[in-house]
Formats: C-alpha cells, sequence, structure tokens
C-alpha cells in the first residue's frame, strides 16, 4: 500500500476532458433556455423563466469558452478502448458501484425493515467490500447503528424509519 | 448606562442563566460536529425547550448554542470534508488540505480562536455600532442587496485554485440548481417535472453532504482499490496549537481586522448573514494576498479570513434581527419567533422598553464565545481521534453521516437521494478540475440573487438603470465590477512596468 501521498494525484491535462464537458454544459445550458421558455409569462412581467434563460445564456457562454478553449490546447491522450474496459471493471470501479448501491439499497429496504437493521446492514457490506475483517466490520456496524439510532431518534427527535423490534428498533 | 450594565450583570447571579449558557454550549457544539447537522438545526431543536424557559435564558442558550454549532462546523470540515455549514464550506478544502498534511493542531488553534475573538468582536459591535449600522441598512433595497449577492458570488470564482471558466460553470450549475422548485414571482413550479418533492427546491444541506462528503467518499474508496491511501494517520497535538495560531494571527494582522469589518458590515444587513461574510472576507483576502495561488492548496489564511468574518457576522446579524425584526440568517428567524413567544416585540423600542434584558444578551454572546475556548479545544481533542481510524472504517460510517444528516433537515427520504445525485455530481467535476464550493455557494446565494433581480425587475417595470444609479448600488456595482476586472489590471499593471523597467 502507498502511503504518504498528500492530494489525489491530480489528472494531466486533457483538453479533451474539456471538450466533452463543454459540450455537455452547452447541451444543458440550451435545453434549460428553451424549457424555461415554456414557463407562463404574465402580462407586463418578466415571469418565471427569465432569471434561468440568463443563467442559461452565460453557462452556454463559458461551456462555449471551455470547448474553444480546449480545442485551442491540442493536448489530448491517447484513447484506448482496452484502457476504459480496464477502468470499468476495475476494483476501484467495484468499490464505487459498491457505494452508490448501498445508499441505493438503504432508500429501499429502510422504509420495510427499519433504520437500525437496515443502516448495520450497509455498513457491514460496505466494510466487507472494502476488506475488512467481518468480524471488526459487524461489531463497528452494529455499534454504530446503535449509537446513531439513540442520537438521531432519542435524543434530537428526528423519526428515523421504524424497525420491527420493540421501541422501533 | 451603569445602572443598566449592573441590572444586567445582576442577570446572570441567577443559576439557570448560566446552566442554560454552558449545556447549550456542549449542545452546540454536539450538533455542529456532527457532519450534516448545522447551527440552524441545533438552534430549531432548542424551540421546545425555550418554550418552557424565561427570556433571558432562552435567548442566552440560542446565543450561545448558535455560535458553538458554527464554530464546531469547522470540526468535520477539517477532519472528513464535511463542511458543517455553508460559511465553513468557502475554507473546506483548506482545512482538510492542511490537516492531511498533519498542521490539524494549525487548523484547530485557528479556529477556536479566530472564531472566539469574531464572536467577542461581533458583540461589541451589536453593542456599540448597533444602532448606527441599522440606520445604514435601512437605506439598502433590493438593488443594493442584488450587488451584495453578486459580489458573495463573484468571490467564490476568485477563490477556486481552479481555471476561473472551470469555477465559474461551477457557480452557474449552483445557481441552476437553485432556481428547482417554486419561483419567487408566480408560485410556478419550474423544473420539478411533476415530482412533490422538489418544490420546495434542492436544501443545501444534502447538496452539501453530497458535493463534499460523498464525493469524498467516493474518490477514497476508489483510490483504495487502487492501492493508494492519503495520509491518514497524522500525528496530532493539542501543545501549542493556540500559541501557532497567534503566531498565524501576528502574521495576517490586517486579515484579522478587515475580516472582522467585514463580518460585522454583512452581517448587519438583514438576509446577508455569516455565510456571505465569509465568502466576500475571503476573496477580498485573496485579492490583497502575497500568495493567491496557494488559496483551496491547504493555505491556512482563508481560514484566519473566513473564521473572523462569520464569527463577527454571527453577533451582527443579531442588529437587524432586534433592531427591526428582520431576520439576518435563519437563526436570527427562529430567534425573533422565540421573542415574540416570549412577549418581546423586536424593534426601536426594545433597546429602551428592555434595556436590561439587552444587555444582558450582549453579556451572553461574550461568555459564550469565551467558553467556546475550553470547550472548543476539548471538543477537537475528542474528535481528533477520528484520525486514528482506519479510512476503510471511516468512509462507510462518513457515509451514514452524510445520510443521516440529509435526511434529518426536512425527515424525507428523497434528500438521501439528492444527497448521492449531488455526491455523484461532486465526483464527476472534480474529476475533472471543476471545483464544488462555487456549486454550493450558487445555490444557498443564487435564490438571494434571484429575488432581489425581480424585485427590482418589477418594481422598476423593467429598466435597469436603477441598478447602477442609486448611489449605493453605484458604489457596489463599481467595487464589484473592479474585482472582476482585478486580475486583467493587475497583468497590464505589471506588463507596463516591465516596459518601463525595460526602457529605462
Amino acid at each position: 500500500m502507498v502511503k504518504g501521498a498528500v492530494m489525489p494525484p491530480p489528472l494531466p491535462p486533457d483538453a479533451m476532458g474539456d471538450i466533452i464537458f463543454g459540450v455537455i454544459f452547452v447541451g444543458l445550458a440550451l435545453g434549460i433556455y428553451f424549457h424555461s421558455q415554456t414557463f407562463p409569462k404574465p402580462l407586463g412581467q418578466p415571469g418565471p423563466g427569465l432569471f434561468p434563460q440568463i443563467v442559461s445564456l452565460l453557462l452556454l457562454g463559458a461551456s462555449t469558452f471551455l470547448v474553444v478553449s480546449g480545442v485551442a490546447k491540442r493536448s489530448f491522450r491517447k484513447f484506448s478502448w482496452r484502457k476504459l474496459l480496464r477502468e470499468v471493471f476495475s476494483p476501484g470501479a467495484r468499490n464505487f458501484l459498491g457505494t452508490v448501491s448501498m445508499v441505493l439499497i438503504y432508500l429501499f429496504i429502510s422504509p420495510h425493515i427499519g433504520f437500525f437493521l437496515s443502516a448495520m446492514l450497509i455498513l457491514f457490506l460496505l466494510m466487507l467490500q472494502l476488506k475488512v475483517h467481518p468480524v471488526v466490520a459487524f461489531s463497528v456496524a452494529v455499534m454504530v447503528a446503535a449509537i446513531s439510532r439513540l442520537l438521531f431518534q432519542n435524543f434530537l427527535k428526528i423519526p428515523l424509519p421504524p424497525g420491527p423490534f420493540p421501541g422501533g428498533w | 448606562m451603569g445602572d443598566v450594565l449592573l441590572q444586567a450583570l445582576t442577570n446572570f447571579a441567577n443559576p439557570q442563566v448560566l446552566i442554560a449558557i454552558v449545556a447549550t454550549a456542549f449542545y452546540g457544539l454536539i450538533i455542529g460536529a456532527i457532519p450534516g447537522l448545522t447551527a440552524t438545526l441545533a438552534a430549531a431543536l432548542l424551540v421546545p425547550f425555550a418554550f418552557f424557559l424565561p427570556p433571558l435564558p432562552a435567548i442566552a442558550a440560542y446565543a450561545t448554542a448558535s455560535a458553538l454549532a458554527i464554530f464546531a462546523g469547522d470540526i468535520p470540515a477539517a477532519l472528513v470534508r464535511v463542511p458543517g455549514t455553508p460559511a465553513t464550506a468557502a475554507y473546506t478544502d483548506d482545512s482538510y488540505l492542511l490537516s492531511q498534511k498533519g498542521k490539524v493542531g494549525l487548523v484547530f488553534g485557528v479556529d477556536i480562536l479566530s472564531s472566539a475573538i469574531g464572536g467577542i468582536v461581533g458583540a461589541f459591535a451589536l453593542i456599540f455600532i448597533a444602532p448606527l449600522l441599522a440606520r445604514v441598512a435601512q437605506n439598502f433595497t433590493t438593488f443594493e442587496f442584488f450587488w451584495f449577492a453578486v459580489l458573495g458570488l463573484s468571490t467564490s470564482v476568485m477563490l477556486s485554485a481552479a481555471s476561473p471558466v472551470k469555477a465559474f460553470i461551477s457557480l452557474l450549475i449552483g445557481i441552476l440548481l437553485g432556481t428547482i422548485g417554486l419561483d419567487v414571482t408566480l408560485g410556478y413550479p419550474r423544473f420539478t417535472f411533476g415530482n412533490p418533492n422538489l418544490l420546495g427546491g434542492i436544501s443545501f444541506i444534502p447538496a452539501m453532504c453530497g458535493l463534499f462528503g460523498v464525493a469524498e467518499v467516493l474518490r477514497n474508496v476508489v483510490s483504495m482499490a487502487r492501492g493508494i491511501e492519503y495520509v491518514q494517520k497524522v500525528t496530532f497535538t493539542t501543545k501549542g496549537m493556540f500559541r501557532e495560531a497567534i503566531k498565524v494571527f501576528r502574521e495576517f494582522k490586517i486579515n484579522t481586522i478587515r475580516s472582522n469589518i467585514i463580518g460585522i458590515i454583512i452581517g448587519a444587513l438583514p438576509g446577508a448573514g455569516a455565510d456571505i461574510a465569509a465568502w466576500v472576507a475571503n476573496g477580498v483576502a485573496k485579492r490583497f494576498s502575497k500568495h493567491p495561488e496557494k488559496y483551496g492548496t491547504g493555505y491556512i489564511e482563508p481560514i484566519v479570513d473566513a473564521g473572523f468574518a462569520n464569527n463577527s457576522a454571527l453577533a451582527a446579524t443579531w442588529i437587524p434581527a432586534l433592531v427591526f425584526g428582520i431576520p439576518g440568517d435563519s437563526i436570527t428567524a427562529i430567534l425573533i419567533g422565540v421573542l415574540m413567544m416570549k412577549g418581546l416585540r423586536p424593534g426601536p423600542l426594545i433597546f429602551q422598553q428592555q434595556a436590561p434584558l439587552m444587555y444582558s444578551i450582549y453579556i451572553t454572546f461574550i461568555l459564550a464565545n469565551l467558553l467556546m475556548i475550553p470547550v472548543g479545544w476539548m471538543a477537537v481533542k475528542i474528535s481528533s481521534q477520528l484520525l486514528r481510524i482506519p479510512k476503510k472504517i471511516l468512509m462507510p460510517l462518513i457515509l451514514l453521516m452524510c445520510m443521516l444528516g440529509s435526511f434529518a433537515i426536512n425527515n424525507n427520504p428523497f434528500d438521501i437521494g439528492i444527497m448521492l445525485g449531488m455526491g455523484l455530481l461532486g465526483f464527476i467535476l472534480e474529476a475533472n478540475g471543476f471545483p464544488v464550493a462555487p456549486v454550493v455557494l450558487g445555490l444557498v446565494v443564487g435564490p438571494m440573487v434571484e429575488w432581489n433581480f425581480m424585485q427590482s425587475f418589477i418594481k422598476t417595470q423593467g429598466n435597469l438603470l436603477p441598478f447602477v444609479t442609486r448611489p449605493i448600488s453605484l458604489g457596489m456595482a463599481l467595487f464589484t465590477l473592479l474585482l472582476w476586472c482585478y486580475p486583467l489590471l493587475s497583468r497590464l499593471l505589471r506588463r507596463s512596468q516591465k516596459s518601463g523597467a525595460r526602457g529605462r
């Protein structure tokens, strides 16, 4: 394990990224601009579309500038399908998808089995994914889920989804 | 004045007041230190207790809890990159990067002392210049507030270490996210696509938890798989942290004075508050800094400026609340409700009719900020143990805290979805060199810009001239323009100096 890196390593400048993001934001700006034109415009009033239209025009200008400056830079990294596929199926991508899935799983199961069980489950699964020893993962998951439940539900009076155990646990 | 002051001091002989101050100091600290929970939430949760307390302990509880919670928001920002408040978002990256470099002690020393001193300066402003500032603020209309909000927004672009175009795009994305929900003029639902959860707009808490916290978790879990572990076991000691902080304050003497003044002025404006104060103070500081290129890369100067500004602004937000009954931010909005509940009507007369109470409030502010130093020291000592937890355990815990914080603000699971969406957005933006702090500021201040712009536009029936013809408005417009053009002007000036030197 490489230790001691202070910052995530900055990506080398890639003009292609700027061009792709510039084009996406140009599309977004145009979409917002035209969608805002469908908003009602009462007589003698600017209507709810004016402000988003102004902001989307500014976004259009800035994104176009990003595309143009990206094209002018001409510093493109070589694209490789093999590298892309390697990235998509890498352990990093698996960790990424695992983390995102845990939030989605929580959203799906917490109304049915309650906060305590669902929080415990996602913590346990995510820690296993990150290669924490199962016993440690289980103990931390149970402890943190229980403390969070006590703090938020009992102390802060925030109504967390109730579970099947007595007292809504 | 002497009699009133003496009467105010005797109020503190009542143990109930002192217990309220100490208890809410710890309470505010706990709430503020939990990622995603804010000073506003701390104030809101106090309402049922305030109902049963006499006026002074109730108000003292508010002053203490909000001051400590605002400070405590700096703790998760430095340790796990989740800002407690939008004000902290102005220097989250610098705090976090500094702590990752092993300078947690320095960060917290500066955080605690700047918050405490800023808060005390703000309290003195409240005592001595509240009526004067209130009179000036009376001349402000939507035109001036529009420029103030634009000024606040501009600073986020200037503060960014990334390319200004990318920072500007991030800001515009934040402003556009802020237009989601019912519009300010007609109440027309915009960009909600039939989803009733979006009618109220995107709350900034889930947005902040996502953009900073979840994005950081995602970045870490990806890098862990690649075998890279960013500095985790940094050494942390509280020994000498205040001495180091005082050394920093000596180095940035002018910053400390300037940021306190900025904080007081902005805090005294109704609707502006600590968030804009921190951003503007940082923007101005960067303009005058010897090392503007270090901003956003783990530099102490922005923490000094914003730390002073947001806490001096916090006390100053009580000025419009007490003088006009106009809240400076969401905390003072709750405070006005509590004052009314206690039969006290905020307004110019409150200073005459309730003078001892007013002085007691001032003393509370000073006490709360003094208490911040020992209590804050204890809090950072305990919470810094977080740094000892391995990241493969810490990251899932941060994710759960972000989810809980996002849920707690409206008790709506939809906000957890917003948090996830914002986390993905933050991850993608950061991976491609777009800073995320301007998105937060756009989301928070964007609606203020729109409201003031639309109100002015409707008032003048589409005439934009008053934005630049009213004296204060013109001054602010010129100042904003100058700030925008400063990089270009300084480059031109440097070029002409160089060519002049060559000519000689």
